[in-house]
C-alpha cells in the first residue's frame, strides 16, 4: 500500500481515541496545569515562589521523594534474589509464582492498606508480637509514621519491580550465566558483571513504575501516614478540598508530574534503550 | 500461447526515496511456471506483492488475462498466494483454512465441502482436515497453504519462497510436488526464489533479477549454459570470471594470446568458466593450490594464479595435487561463456 | 547463594500475601471493634455489610463505572492498537505516547483537573467526568495489551485473507479478532479491575448520590473502626481473585502482564 493510503487508514482508526483523549484528558489536564503560572491576570512564577518558600511544603516534598527512592531501592535489592529464585525453580512453578505476584496488583489498595492498619496499630499484631516475645517492653508507635507508609508502599509496589526483573531475566540469552561461571566468575561476579548489566532495562522499567507509583499513591499515605506524615498526594488533596487553595493545588500537580517525569527520564537514560 | 500476466513498465517503491523495482516488463504465459530468481533485496518479492495487490505501483501497468488490474484491490484480483511463512489462520482447522476463500465467495455448502475435500486429497492431507495448523509439520502446513490458494481456482498463483522454511530433504520432495500440482491443475504460477537449483528444476522459464531489473529471461537450459550477463553467470555458478580482450581473431587473457575458433563480438570483455570446466594439469598457466576440499565425487581446489583466484573441480580419482603444490591449468575456450560488463 | 535466593523469595511472597489472611480472619470477627486476632468468630459483620444500603449502592456504581470505562477503552483502544501496530508512520510514536500518558499522570491530578475544567468552570456533569476520567485511565491497558497481542499476529496472515478475497472488514472480524481474543480478554480484565479498585481519580468526582465502593470504604474507615471494613475488603478481594482466576484459567492472563 502506498504511504498516503496507509496514513489515511491509520488516521481513521486513531481518530476516535485521539479525539477522546484530547477532549477528556489532555485539554483539561493541560489547561489545569497551565493555571499554575497564572498570577492575577498575567503570568508568572509567584505561585511557585509562594509554595516553595513554605518550609512545610518543602518538608512534604523531600519526605515524598525520600520514601519513594527508598521503596524503589529496597524493592530492587529484594527483587533480584527473588526473581533469580523464580528462574531457578523452573518452568513448573513459574505460572503459580507469577500468579501469586500478580494477585496483589489486582486487589484494591484500600483493602491492602487496611490489612496494615491491623498489623501496624498500637494494639496491632506487630506490637503485640514484639512485646509478647520480650523484644520490647512496651508498644511503640508504628502506624502514622514514615515507616508505616514505607511498608505499605513497599507491599503495594514490590510486585511491579519483581515482574519487570523476572521478565528481564527470562529474556537473558540462555547459558550466559553458565558461560560466565565456566570462565571462572564466582556468584557475585556473575551478578555484577553479567546479570546486572544485562537486566538494567528491566531494572529501569521496574524502577520507573515503582517510583511513579510511590509519588502518585494516595490511599496508602492517607490511611497509614495519617495527618502527621503528609505526602505530596495527601497534601494535594488537602489543598484541593479542605483549604481550597487553587494556586497550591495546581503547583503541587505540576511538581508531582515534573518529579515523576524527571525520574523516568533519568532511569531511561541509564538503560541501553528506551523501552 | 495466451498471456496470463503482463507487467508493463512497472516501477515499485516502499518509500518515496527508494525505488525497489524500475521499469519492469514481464509476460507470463498461460499454464507456465515462471520463476523470479535473485538474491534478497533484488525486488522479486516486491514485484510479487504488486501483482497480488499488496503494494500499489508508482507507475506502470499490470494485466491479468484480458483485464487491467493495476488499481484493483487485493481482494478482487482472483490471485492465489502462497507465503513464505505459509500464513495459515492459526484459529481455523485445516478444513476451514482451505474453505476460507470459498466461504468469502459464498460458495454453497455442498459444493464447498466437495471442493475442499478434493483439494485436501490433491495435497494428500484428507485425514488431517480437523487439525489446527500448529499441529502440523512444516511440510504439511505448506501443502495446506497450497490447497488454500488453488481451491479458489485462481487465474494465477503466486508462490513466495515457499520452500525456504523446510529442511533440505523435504524441500526436494515439495519441489516435485509443486511441479506435479501445477501440471495437474494447469494453473499459471509465478514463483519467487533465491535458490537457483530450485528455480532451474521447477520452472518453464526463469527470470534472473538484480537490483530491481530483469537481467535475463530464458529457459532453465539457456540460463544454465548461456548466462547473458556477468551477474547471471555468477548467480548460476560460473565461479571464474576473467577480464579478456578480443582483437579480431585473437583473444587475450592476462599476457597470453590465443586464436579464436570463431569470430566473436569485440564488445565482449569477460569470459566465464564453471569450476568443473577448468583443465588441471595443462601447462598454459601456472597456479599454486591454496585449499583443497574433498566433496565426495569431486575435489574442489582454490588456486592462486597470475590471473587471480581460480576455482577448479575435478573427479576425486584425478585429484592428485595437495595443498601448496604448484600445477599448470588450462582455460578451454570451447567451454567458456563470453560476456560484456 | 541459590538457597538464599529461594529464602528471599519466600519472605517476599509472605510479605505480599500474608496481610490478606489477616483481613480474612478479621472479617469473621464477632467483636464490636477491630482487634486482632479476634476474640471470637462469626459471620455477622459479613451479613451486616451485605445488608448495608450504602455499600450496595456503591457497589452498583463501581460495577457500572467499571463496565462503562472498559467498554469505552476497548472501543477506542482496539482500533488504535491496530493502527499503531500495522501502520508505522512518523507520527505514530507520538500518538502511542499520548494514548498511554494517563499511566504517568497522577490520578489525583486527572481527577481535580476534570472537576475544575469540566464541572466547576463548564458546569458539566460530575458523573460524566467520572466516567471520562476512568475511561482515560484504563485506555492505556487496552492499547498496550491488545497491541502486544497484535504484535504476535504476522501481517502475512492478513495479506493471505485479503488475497483470498476478504474485505478489510472481513479480515478484521474473521481473522484478526479471533486471533487476539486472548489479548482483548486480558485487556478487559485489567481495565475493569483497575477501574473498579481505583481511588485517586474518583476522589474529587464523587459526591452524595454517586460514590464508588473504594471511596465508600475509605470514608467508612475514617469514621469508624469496626470489622465491617474487613468483611467488605474480603468480599472485594474474593471478587478480584475470582475474576482473575476465571480469566487466567480460560486465557492465561499472566502472559499479557
Amino acid at each position: 500500500m502506498n504511504i498516503n493510503i496507509n496514513r489515511s487508514r491509520a488516521w481513521w482508526l486513531l481518530f476516535p481515541s485521539v479525539l477522546f483523549l484530547l477532549i477528556g484528558f489532555i485539554y483539561p489536564v493541560g489547561t489545569f496545569l497551565l493555571e499554575s503560572f497564572k498570577v492575577g491576570s498575567g503570568i508568572g512564577l509567584s505561585n511557585y515562589q509562594t509554595f516553595l518558600t513554605d518550609e512545610l511544603n518543602l518538608e512534604v516534598y523531600w519526605r515524598t521523594v525520600r520514601i519513594a527512592l527508598l521503596v524503589t531501592l529496597v524493592s530492587a535489592v529484594v527483587s533480584y534474589p527473588a526473581a533469580l529464585a523464580i528462574m531457578q525453580l523452573g518452568a513448573k512453578y513459574r505460572g503459580l509464582l507469577t500468579g501469586l505476584i500478580i494477585l496483589p496488583l489486582m486487589i484494591s489498595p484500600v483493602a491492602r492498606s487496611f490489612a496494615w492498619l491491623v498489623v501496624l496499630g498500637r494494639e496491632g499484631l506487630l506490637n503485640k508480637t514484639l512485646v509478647g516475645s520480650g523484644l520490647l517492653t512496651e508498644s511503640i508507635p508504628i502506624l502514622y509514621t514514615e515507616s508505616a507508609v514505607f511498608i505499605g508502599l513497599l507491599q503495594l509496589m514490590l510486585p511491579l519491580m519483581l515482574l519487570s526483573l523476572t521478565s528481564a531475566l527470562e529474556n537473558l540469552p540462555r547459558d550466559v550465566q553458565a558461560a560466565a561461571k565456566s570462565l571462572g566468575a564466582n556468584g557475585w561476579q556473575v551478578f555484577w558483571r553479567v546479570i546486572l548489566p544485562l537486566t538494567r532495562d528491566g531494572l529501569a522499567i521496574g524502577g520507573t513504575l515503582v517510583f511513579t507509583g510511590c509519588i502518585t499513591a494516595y490511599v496508602t499515605p492517607a490511611l497509614l501516614g495519617g495527618p502527621r506524615v503528609t505526602m505530596l498526594a495527601t497534601l494535594l488533596y488537602q489543598k484541593a478540598s479542605v483549604t481550597v487553595d487553587e494556586a497550591a493545588t495546581t503547583v503541587i500537580s505540576v511538581v508531582m508530574l515534573l518529579t515523576t517525569l524527571a525520574v523516568n527520564a533519568a532511569l531511561r537514560s541509564k538503560s541501553s534503550r528506551a523501552a | 500461447m495466451k498471456t496470463a500476466l503482463q507487467l508493463t513498465n512497472l516501477t515499485l517503491s516502499y518509500t518515496r526515496e527508494q525505488i525497489a523495482v524500475q521499469n519492469l516488463n514481464l509476460e507470463v504465459e498461460s499454464g507456465e511456471l515462471l520463476a523470479l530468481l535473485g538474491p534478497s533485496g533484488c525486488g522479486k518479492t516486491t514485484t510479487m506483492k504488486a501483482v497480488a495487490g499488496l503494494l500499489e505501483p508508482v507507475s506502470g501497468q499490470i494485466r491479468l488475462g484480458e483485464k487491467e488490474i493495476t488499481r484493483v484491490p487485493a481482494n478482487r484480483r482472483d490471485i492465489g498466494m502462497v507465503f513464505q511463512s505459509y500464513a495459515l489462520f492459526p484459529h481455523l482447522s485445516v478444513f476451514e483454512n482451505v474453505a476460507f476463500g470459498l466461504r468469502i465467495r459464498r460458495v454453497e455448502q455442498k459444493e464447498l465441502e466437495a471442493r475442499v475435500r478434493q483439494a485436501l486429497e490433491t495435497v494428500d492431507l484428507s485425514s488431517f482436515h480437523q487439525r489446527l495448523p500448529a499441529q502440523l509439520s512444516g511440510g504439511q502446513q505448506q501443502r495446506v497453504a497450497l490447497a488454500r490458494a488453488f481451491v479458489i481456482r485462481p487465474q494465477l498463483m503466486l508462490l513466495d519462497e515457499p520452500l525456504s522454511n523446510l529442511d533440505a530433504r523435504l524441500r526436494l520432495e515439495m519441489r516435485v510436488e509443486i511441479r506435479r500440482l501445477q501440471k495437474q491443475l494447469g494453473v499459471t504460477m509465478l514463483y519467487v526464489t533465491h535458490d537457483q537449483a530450485e528455480a532451474l528444476a521447477l520452472a518453464d522459464r526463469v527470470a534472473i533479477m538484480n537490483a530491481g531489473r530483469i537481467e535475463q529471461l530464458a529457459t532453465p537450459e539457456v540460463i544454465y549454459n548461456q548466462p547473458a550477463t556477468v551477474f547471471a553467470a555468477r548467480f548460476v555458478g560460473f565461479d571464474n570470471i576473467l577480464p579478456i580482450k578480443i582483437l579480431e581473431h585473437r583473444l587475450q587473457i592476462g599476457q597470453i594470446e590465443q586464436t579464436l575458433p570463431r569470430v566473436l563480438n569485440s564488445n565482449f570483455n569477460r569470459a566465464a568458466w564453471r569450476s568443473e570446466s577448468i583443465e588441471l594439469g595443462g601447462n598454459t598457466w601456472k597456479g599454486k593450490v591454496l585449499t583443497r576440499s574433498f566433496e565426495g565425487q569431486r575435489v574442489e581446489y582454490q588456486l592462486e594464479t597470475e590471473l587471480g583466484l581460480i576455482r577448479a573441480s575435478v573427479e576425486s580419482e584425478k585429484a592428485i595435487w595437495k595443498e601448496h603444490n604448484t600445477l599448470g591449468f588450462g582455460l578451454p575456450l570451447a567451454r567458456a561463456v563470453f560476456l560484456e560488463e | 547463594m541459590k538457597n538464599t535466593n529461594v529464602y528471599v523469595l519466600g519472605v517476599v511472597l509472605f510479605f505480599l500475601i500474608a496481610p490478606f489472611t489477616i483481613v480474612f480472619m478479621t472479617a469473621f470477627s464477632d467483636d464490636n471493634s477491630l482487634i486482632f486476632p479476634p476474640k471470637s468468630y462469626s459471620v455477622r459483620w459479613i451479613i451486616s455489610v451485605l445488608q448495608t444500603e450504602t455499600f450496595a449502592s456503591s457497589l452498583v456504581t463501581s460495577l457500572w463505572l467499571g463496565i462503562g470505562a472498559t467498554v469505552i477503552a476497548l472501543l477506542l483502544g482496539i482500533p488504535a492498537a491496530y493502527a499503531l501496530q500495522r501502520y508505522r508512520l512518523p507520527e505514530t510514536e507520538w500518538i502511542r505516547t499520548a494514548l498511554t500518558s494517563p499511566l504517568i499522570i497522577p490520578g489525583l491530578v486527572i481527577g481535580v483537573a476534570l472537576l475544575r475544567q469540566f464541572v466547576l468552570i463548564r458546569d458539566g456533569s460530575v458523573n460524566l467526568a467520572l466516567l471520562v476520567g476512568h475511561a482515560a485511565l484504563v485506555l492505556p491497558y487496552a492499547v498496550r495489551v491488545v497491541g502486544a497481542s497484535l504484535a504476535n499476529l504476522p501481517r502475512d496472515i492478513e495479506d493471505a485473507a485479503l488475497s483470498l478475497g476478504a474485505t478489510r472488514g472481513q479480515v478484521f472480524w474473521r481473522v484478526v479478532l479471533p486471533n487476539v481474543r486472548g489479548g482483548v480478554a486480558a485487556a478487559t480484565v485489567l481495565a475493569f479491575i483497575n477501574s473498579f479498585n481505583h481511588v485517586p481519580v474518583s476522589l474529587f468526582l464523587t459526591g452524595p448520590g454517586v460514590t464508588t465502593l473504594p471511596i465508600r470504604m475509605l470514608l467508612h474507615m475514617e469514621s469508624s473502626y469496626d470489622p465491617s471494613i474487613a468483611a467488605l475488603s474480603m468480599l472485594v478481594i474474593l471478587f478480584s481473585i475470582f475474576f482473575v482466576l476465571i480469566t487466567e484459567r480460560l486465557l492465561g492472563l499472566s502472559r499479557y502482564m
